[in-house]
């Protein structure tokens, strides 16, 4: 499949395409980095899963628009640069000169998983598995694959586009709710 | 007043860029100025960042079912594979015992066992002539990939945002002005916003090396690489001072980034020639190439 094909369908959603990309490349991924970088098979499991996170949300967030290099050049980047944290993390020898080591860039290998979260997103996030597949579904098409409300009504068989509208918002209150309940207002500007 | 669903929808524009210049505008003056309306809005950021992240969590658990049913999928194509080999030694087997049986009848053991050294002879340096043209090859093609990624590997290690040394003092409350608004967004990492404001500054000043070279920095960080080279291309010839050896050296890097090897090794041996900033890391991007 020709790269911008690739990026294009991996925007809408294609699962397929998604999971073909990511079974493809994961073996050449592994082996490479297993002989040249010295972590155990099932860490640069970890990490290959998050640089096809990274990727896709950089593709979805719209940071990547268009591939300069190949997509499997692209997402082994990723990965390495990963790999470089992580080594970091175990306090390891890294080739890297002095002046670079505070300002390696994150730029294109953000997991939000991995991120620090405060009380209110760690609330949420276990608050989510009570809500029901149905908002579950809604919002994850919503903010995390960044559908629009009309493509959303078509696959989630809505009446139309007002009545998802509002399914969505009843969700994300009962959400807020929720977070209100547990967490005063005032509490929640210094978290 | 804005009613509830009201503002949450404008919240969704917000973070989907669906607002225009203005109306973005003036939601952020808002969240400086309003605190019940910057106060919802960190609500709604928590609660979505809790939605991306128990998403991930979830497209995370697929990730591992797919590596399983790939398993097991590639277990029974195995299992297949083992029988198919099984089945047509047997085959092999019984031709073979047939053939023997027949010039048995035919030749003299000797002949038999002549005739067979030969056969194997000839295969065996046929494979050999094969293998080592195969090897060669995969060696080759295994070195270039390792360059490119090696490339690729020093980019990410030497890439870091260029400091803003026009509007030093660009952080605080968002500037009106639009360079300095650019360069703004340009400190908070904002490289999209950036390079919206300047490509409009460009045009409408093509001579301003700086808005040029600024432009050249956001295009890069948003990975417009081709974008980036054409303008720091441009304005390598015109030899500003200022940017002359940051030019260069970018220049060089975004090489790396397409792959274009031996340009960028080019771009780092001039760079080796006099002393600048870039002088050392250049020449040990050199080195470890020549490894």
């Amino acid at each position: 499949m020709n790269p911008q094909k690739l990026l294009e369908e991996i925007k809408i959603g294609n699962e397929k395409v998604f999971k073909e990309f990511y079974l493809e490349n994961r073996n050449a991924f592994i082996t490479y980095t297993h002989n040249k970088y010295s972590l155990d098979k099932e860490v640069l499991m970890e990490i290959y899963q998050d640089a096809i996170l990274a990727f896709r949300n950089n593709i979805i967030e719209g940071r990547l628009t268009v591939f300069t290099c190949k997509p499997k050049t692209y997402l082994f980047e990723i990965g390495i640069h990963l790999i470089g944290k992580e080594l970091r993390k175990r306090k390891l020898e890294v080739r890297m000169p002095e002046h670079l080591e505070y300002t390696y860039a994150d730029k294109d290998a953000n997991v939000v998983s991995k991120m620090e979260m405060n009380e209110t997103v760690q609330f949420v996030r276990d608050e989510l598995k009570r809500l029901g597949d149905k908002c579950f579904k809604l919002l994850y098409a919503f903010y995390f694959e960044k559908k629009s409300m009309e493509i959303i009504a078509k696959e989630m068989d809505y009446v139309n586009i007002d009545s998802a509208k509002s399914s969505k918002y009843n969700c994300f209150q009962k959400l807020k709710d929720s977070v209100l309940k547990n967490f005063s207002k005032m509490n929640l500007q210094s978290i | 007043m804005l009613e509830n669903e009201q503002i949450n929808e404008y919240f969704d524009r917000y973070i989907r860029n669906e607002l225009t210049d203005n109306e973005r505008v003036e939601f952020e003056n808002r969240l400086i100025s309003d605190e019940t309306f910057g106060l919802d809005f960190k609500l709604y950021s928590d609660i979505v960042m809790g939605i991306k992240i128990a998403s991930e969590d979830k497209l995370r658990e697929k990730l591992t079912e797919w590596d399983e049913q790939n398993k097991s999928n590639i277990k029974g194509k195995t299992v297949l594979r083992v029988m198919y080999l099984a089945a047509a030694a047997i085959i092999v087997l019984v031709i073979g015992v047939a053939i023997v049986f027949k010039f048995q009848q035919k030749q003299t053991h000797d002949d038999i066992i002549a005739a067979n050294e030969k056969i194997i002879d000839k295969d065996s340096s046929l494979y050999k002539d094969k293998q080592s043209e195969k090897i060669t090859e995969e060696q080759k093609q295994q070195n270039a990939n390792e360059e490119k990624l090696l490339a690729l590997n020093l980019y990410d290690q030497n890439y870091k945002q260029y400091p803003n040394k026009v509007f030093p003092k660009s952080r605080g409350e968002i500037p009106s002005d639009s360079f300095a608004r650019a360069m703004y967004y340009y400190d908070q990492q904002e490289y999209k916003l950036s390079q919206e404001l300047l490509l409009q500054l460009n045009l409408s000043d093509p001579e301003n090396i700086d808005i040029s070279y600024y432009l050249a920095m956001t295009e890069m960080a948003i990975g417009h690489f081709n974008n980036a080279l054409k303008i720091l291309l441009e304005l390598e010839k015109l030899k500003p001072v200022k940017y002359y050896h940051a030019c260069m050296w970018y220049i060089g890097l975004l090489y790396l980034q397409l792959e274009k090897i031996d340009l960028a090794k080019t771009q780092f041996e001039k760079l080796i020639e006099s002393k600048n900033p870039y002088s050392i890391a250049s020449e040990n991007i050199l080195k470890l190439f020549n490894k």
